[in-house]
């Protein structure tokens, strides 16, 4: 049985975040419809969006990401109740914008990040995390769910030491000159697939139907993976 | 017994036999079965690190447990090694 209220908090709203906000804000809406369940929407950023980066986003003005996207869900989707937090996720803003019980899409652009909010969730007794990521043609979804304090599926750190000891930085802790430096080339349509693995796997929990961990997902060989990320025995599943 | 039939059985027993010393070997979308009971990890890494262009920084995980690189396949398992998280968004 779904809990009566619901919140989620969308950190990252590039390239899928916003492929994966209006399709979650639709869904949610119109299973208002039906449920009486209560659904808060978080969305979190600290970047500005920009025109060079309208190849792959969509924002309705330049701005805040955070701000700009609420905004426009807010008018679109009325029956949800929708805030802004135009700040990246810092050590320091953490524990007040993932809280226990939420379930977080995490769709931001380094590791650094995904390591943070993981090792934070470990210590939350329930928590929904589903992080995705990709380079250019490929990707993969990661889905950490903790229940009554044990881990259901693994965090994003197991098996990824990419994510356990990153080498990059989170947008917080870089200089101007380095958030000024061009990234890695990144397609829309593989943003979109990453973001439609989010919520393909959203769905599957809601309908307590989860059988994964991870989802790997490749445009060009057209194949998505799913992966089982249980706890084994021996292992502290703590 | 006729020959087609002996030849039938020949085979359907060949092919359980083959089908016994099999590993599920996955990487990333890829997914494969081989006869590979009796190797060892690093043995399947490095066979097929070309074609799947498996990571060397890629953990290695048998039947969800991971494993060093000398641990030796039995049939049935499922070797994984675990592609790198997609890093941007």
């Amino acid at each position: 049985m779904m809990p009566d209220r619901l919140d989620i908090t969308l950190i990252g709203i590039g390239g899928i975040g916003c492929a994966l906000a209006p399709f979650l804000a639709r869904y949610l809406q119109s299973e208002r419809q039906v449920t009486t369940e209560d659904v808060r929407i978080t969305l979190v950023d600290g970047d500005d969006f920009e025109s060079k980066n309208a190849a792959r986003q969509s924002f309705e003005t330049l701005g805040n990401k955070a701000k700009v996207k609420a905004s426009e869900l807010a008018r679109n989707f009325p029956g949800l109740s929708l805030r802004a937090v135009p700040e990246f996720v810092t050590p320091a803003n953490l524990p007040h914008l993932v809280k226990p019980g939420d379930l977080v899409f995490l769709a931001v652009d380094n590791h650094a990040t995904r390591g943070m909010i993981s090792r934070h969730c470990e210590g939350l007794s329930d928590v929904v995390l589903i992080s995705g990521g990709n380079d250019l043609t490929d990707g993969n979804v990661q889905v950490y769910v903790r229940r009554d304090g044990r881990d259901i599926t693994l965090p994003l750190t197991r098996f990824h030491p990419e994510i356990a000891d990153p080498k990059d930085k989170s947008p917080a802790e870089m200089s101007c000159e380095e958030l000024a430096v061009a990234s890695a080339p990144q397609l829309l349509f593989m943003n979109l697939s990453v973001a439609s693995a989010m919520l393909n796997a959203f769905y599957a929990w809601r309908a307590g139907r989860l059988s994964y961990g991870e989802a790997y997902v490749d445009i060009m060989e057209g194949r998505v993976q799913p992966v089982a990320r249980a706890p084994r025995h021996g292992e502290s599943g703590r | 017994m006729s020959e087609g039939e002996l030849k039938g059985l020949t085979k359907t027993k060949a092919g359980e036999a083959k089908a016994q010393s099999q590993v599920r070997v996955l990487y990333g979308v890829h997914s494969l079965e081989a006869t590979l009971a009796g190797r060892t990890v690093a043995d399947v890494r490095q066979a097929l690190r070309q074609a799947l262009n498996i990571s060397p920084q890629a953990v290695a995980i048998l039947d969800g447990l991971e494993v060093e690189e000398s641990a030796i396949l039995v049939a049935g398992q499922q070797l994984e090694f675990v592609r790198l998280a997609g890093e941007k968004g």
